[in-house]
């Protein structure tokens, strides 16, 4: 079967991919929900009840969407699902060990949901509860999300703050990485090799070796207690960005940049046509990759920013941490910590997966 | 991708980019702004806020100074490793104990900006820890000031009471002045009740634990409790929490809550205390001494010379010292071996089986002071061998096995073990009550420390008659509160320290929190959110700093205490070999610290 992709509607291509971002989404929360349903409520609180409301909402949103697709795709009959050749079903047997790791993976999360719901005293306790036995207690949630006024800042603003200085020297430290990668794999230059190599080692040094001399030299500038350390060396990319685009541009033919070459496109032109499009996967991943890295920084921004109003997530979530530390309070600070990005990871996984795939060689 | 939407991007990052820098500059011109930098839990933060906060609406807004709250999260050891070398570090930092001294050669000395009358508020201990030569490493009250106290977290002994009332200890709390009204039922006690409303028929002596027939009585040199028996069917138990219990009554409570000693107990332990501070600091000993008053510390663990402590109304003038002892002060070691003013005293070890002081490179004598002691002056306390003894067998092969191994704490703090109802008694810091409080479902409260204490007749239940008594001790977690010498508004600094310093404990202590000076007794009695907050006060007037103040790190400790914690205290190594066989090598470490 091959796909008509061209074909399909310009309503129909939009609602798939709204559909495409929501059903995993709504999948997850009607998930969380049953299980939360499935416990009572501790004292006092009622979360057995709104599970149940967000449950029936999730899936009387999923059965609407449903059936607007299908609603569309009957009106478009030249749509047809795209399903490639060459995927063949698992061996079951091979599915064993894939079970396996999934448990393996899986297994912290799980103990940091499950840790997030218990009451204080079960969460505690020396012995480990598989399901809370107390019911569910959401009572760490809410002081999770009321204790910042101590700090001097919002949540919400941490989290923002967050976002920004991921977002800004991801995107543009992309740019620049996808230059040098461009520059290392295609063009041809004296020292490249040297070059490659020098960069290649700075991935070898630990970046707490170098803390305290970068410390100096930006107290030098006078960027301390400013977002700039934060923003301004990532747009620089790093190493280890550079030498996996550089790798995944390799594997571009040679002969399409020729034959661009022959149509009169000088270097940029190439680069921007041909490398960058051609790239997007692996530039998509990198991107991810780089802002989860960055989102989940904890030490950078904890020595640069002296202004609460400036601190990111992680940093306002660590007062949590005190010298007595409640498991169930630190488990729900991780879960609030965590959920961005298991969000952008729903939203994004596809796009992930084939950059991470197409540069392993998993697809050739 | 389209032009608009080129413009819309940059846009958006722009607006990122403006929305997260703002805020960043400070408004006002003619208002000098002081930064504050302090490290710890939303609670902590709290309180320092509450101080800023308070500060700026009445002092900081007549003289022209707002403070600026910088907080960090956790240890802000990291931070200030950075931030204090450097031209944009905080004016003011709040450091705990734990990493003062090394850096108070960032900040600058205290000793004339505080006045004297508020240094003489302070309770001693409060503030002579923050007294640092940097040269000599001594910390005496003529070596400079690098910082006052912020706050002090004091340690108390709390108690598990559903705990004690399942095992049939009835839980009263009368102090000792009150003890005769009491007994004749015409008072009520801190719980509001009377001795009839608990049922009680008998006298109730003063002791923090009373059992009316067999209370423990360890014979000599008995380290695993064998001569200890279980309450039988009619005995009287009583703790009282205004009291503190001796060293036997500590022990005896805490094997009646230990699941393995005592069947009917809910609790696998009795008792923890993870700091050897309360009974070694009780007879008057130390890990370290300073034996020629300059800086020469040395390793003292083992050292098994008698103590003494001046009794209620003397005085006592140390010989070798000079320094005159007043009442409820014990003698300093060179003050009891027979040395006279400028002989040089020093140790001498095999390394195997024995420690012993040198006088002039002589094995040193005791004083005599049987004098001293026989006209009522001075009082024989034990060593501080025995007493780090009797701390260490609370746990461990061989011990009582009323405390839990240290491996029981590798993923779990002692203060949650206590709160989900693993353990009966527990030292902990007064700040823990409120993670305690929200996890625990049984009912808690807090009494004071055990101290070294001997009756008159030990095994009669009745007799409370105190023979010999040590010193109240205890230990806390201080924030020391200092200027950084490379601040830039300094006297804006000091006028915040000066007010911190009077204006700010009284500040804490109407807001519940512990004050520093003495003044403020009274306040802080009448504020605290705890039903016993005498017992409180009593810790916070008696703390020292833990012995990770002592140095400018903790590498000498880990030399002894590793294996301490992981061999002697699981059977794998004697108590008297671990004693010995580290001396040398904590004394090695201990050298590195004066170059």
């Amino acid at each position: 079967m091959t796909s008509n992709r061209n074909e399909i509607s310009p309503v129909l291509k939009l609602y798939k991919t709204i559909y495409g971002f929501l059903i995993p989404l709504l999948g997850a929360v009607a998930v969380i929900c049953a299980v939360l349903c499935c416990f009572k409520s501790a004292e006092g609180s009622n979360s057995r009840l709104i599970s149940s409301v967000l449950l029936i909402s999730a899936l009387a949103l999923t059965a609407v969407l449903k059936l607007v697709e299908n609603g569309l795709s009957k009106k478009n009959h030249s749509y047809r699902l795209y399903q490639s050749p060459t995927v063949k079903k698992l061996d079951p047997s091979n599915m064993i060990p894939l079970l396996a790791m999934l448990v393996v993976v899986a297994f912290p999360f799980y103990i940091l949901v499950v840790t997030s719901l218990k009451t204080p005293l079960e969460a505690n306790a020396l012995e480990f509860t598989w399901l809370p036995k107390d019911g569910i207690d959401l009572e760490s949630y809410k002081e999770v999300f009321t204790f910042s006024g101590a700090i001097g800042i919002s949540l919400a603003k941490a989290t923002w703050n967050s976002f920004v200085y991921a977002l800004i020297p991801t995107g543009i430290g992309l740019f620049a990485a996808s230059l040098s990668a461009y520059a290392f794999s295609k063009l041809e230059f004296k020292g490249k090799g040297g070059m490659y190599q020098a960069l290649i080692m700075t991935m070898m040094m630990p970046s707490c070796v170098t803390m305290t001399t970068a410390y100096i030299m930006y107290d030098y500038y006078g960027w301390t207690n400013t977002a700039l350390p934060l923003i301004v060396p990532a747009c620089f990319s790093t190493a280890s960005t550079v030498m996996f685009l550089r790798e995944y541009f390799m594997g571009i033919p040679n002969g399409l940049m020729e034959a661009a070459t022959i149509d009169g496109a000088g270097k940029w032109r190439t680069f921007f046509s041909i490398i960058l499009p051609l790239g997007r996967p692996a530039l998509m991943a990198q991107f991810i990759l780089g802002f989860i890295t960055k989102y989940n920084d904890f030490v950078t921004p904890l020595i640069y920013l002296n202004d609460p109003e400036g601190y990111t997530v992680q940093v306002a979530l660590s007062f949590l941490d005190g010298a007595v530390q409640d498991k169930s309070l630190l488990a729900s600070a991780g879960v609030f910590s965590l959920a961005p990005m298991l969000l952008l990871y729903v939203i994004f996984q596809k796009r992930i997966i084939d950059g991470i795939s197409m540069s392993s060689g998993l697809k050739g | 991708m389209s032009l608009k939407k080129k413009l819309l991007a940059l846009g958006l990052v722009g607006a990122m980019v403006v929305s997260t820098l703002t805020g960043c500059g400070d408004g006002s011109s003619k208002t000098k702004t002081v930064s504050f930098m302090y490290g710890g839990d939303s609670a902590l933060t709290e309180m320092f806020n509450l101080v800023i906060e308070e500060f700026n609406k009445t002092e900081g807004a007549e003289k022209g100074v707002k403070v600026k709250g910088v907080p960090k999260a956790g240890s802000i050891d990291n931070v200030l490793a950075q931030q204090l070398p450097s031209n944009s570090g905080p004016d003011i930092v709040a450091t705990s104990d734990k990493f003062f001294k090394k850096y108070t050669s960032y900040f600058e000395d205290l000793s004339s900006v505080i006045d004297q009358a508020t240094l003489d508020d302070y309770y001693d201990n409060s503030i002579i820890r923050y007294h640092y030569n940097t040269e000599t490493t001594t910390s005496y009250d003529n070596d400079p000031l690098y910082g006052i106290p912020g706050y002090n977290d004091a340690s108390v002994l709390y108690y598990n009471k559903t705990v004690l009332d399942k095992l049939g200890i009835i839980c009263i709390s009368v102090d000792e002045a009150d003890l005769d009204e009491f007994n004749a039922g015409t008072l009520q006690d801190n719980n509001g009740k009377t001795k009839a409303d608990y049922g009680i028929t008998e006298d109730v002596p003063a002791k923090g634990f009373y059992r009316s027939m067999a209370p423990f009585v360890p014979a000599e040199g008995e380290v695993d409790g064998s001569s200890w028996t279980k309450p039988i069917q009619d005995e009287v138990l009583i703790f009282n929490d205004r009291i503190a219990m001796n060293w036997d009554e500590i022990e005896d409570i805490a094997m009646i809550c230990t699941k393995e000693k005592n069947g009917a107990s809910t609790c696998d332990y009795g008792y923890y205390t993870e700091w050897w501070f309360n009974y070694g600091w009780s007879v008057g000993g130390d890990c370290l001494e300073d034996l020629s008053g300059n800086g020469d510390w040395t390793y003292t663990l083992a050292g098994n010379n008698p103590n003494y402590i001046v009794n209620e109304g003397k005085t006592y003038t140390g010989v070798y010292t000079g320094t005159t002892y007043e009442s409820g002060e014990t003698l300093d070691v060179k003050d009891i071996l027979n040395a006279a003013s400028g002989d040089e005293i020093s140790y001498e070890t095999d390394g195997k089986s024995y420690y012993n002081y040198t006088v002039n490179g002589s094995a040193a004598d005791m004083r005599d002071l049987s004098a001293e002691v026989a006209n009522g002056t001075l009082t024989e306390l034990p060593s501080i061998k025995d007493a780090f003894s009797r701390f260490v067998y609370l746990a461990g092969v061989g011990g009582l096995n009323v405390a839990p191994y240290p491996s029981a704490f590798s993923s779990t703090s002692s203060a949650t073990y206590f709160a989900t109802g693993n353990l009966a008694f527990l030292v902990e810091y007064v700040s823990s009550a409120v993670t305690i409080d929200k996890i625990m479902s049984d009912e808690w409260g807090m009494a004071p420390l055990p101290q070294y204490k001997v009756y008159t007749a030990p095994s009669d239940p009745a007799c409370d008659t105190v023979a010999k008594e040590g010193k109240i001790a205890s230990q806390s977690l201080g924030y020391a509160v200092s200027v950084s010498k490379k601040s830039e508004v300094k006297e804006e600094a000091y006028i915040f320290l000066n007010w911190l310093a009077t204006e700010g404990q009284h500040v804490l202590a109407e807001n519940g929190y512990l004050s520093s000076l003495k003044s403020d007794a009274d306040t802080v009695l009448k504020n605290l959110p705890y039903d016993n907050a005498q017992a409180v006060l009593d810790s916070a007037a008696a703390c020292s700093a833990g012995d990770w103040w002592y140095m400018l790190d903790n590498n000498w400790i880990s030399t002894w205490s590793t294996p301490l914690n992981k061999e002697v205290r699981y059977g794998k190594m004697e108590l008297e070999d671990f004693l010995y066989e580290y001396i040398e090598k904590t004394n090695e470490d201990l050298l590195t610290y004066k170059q």
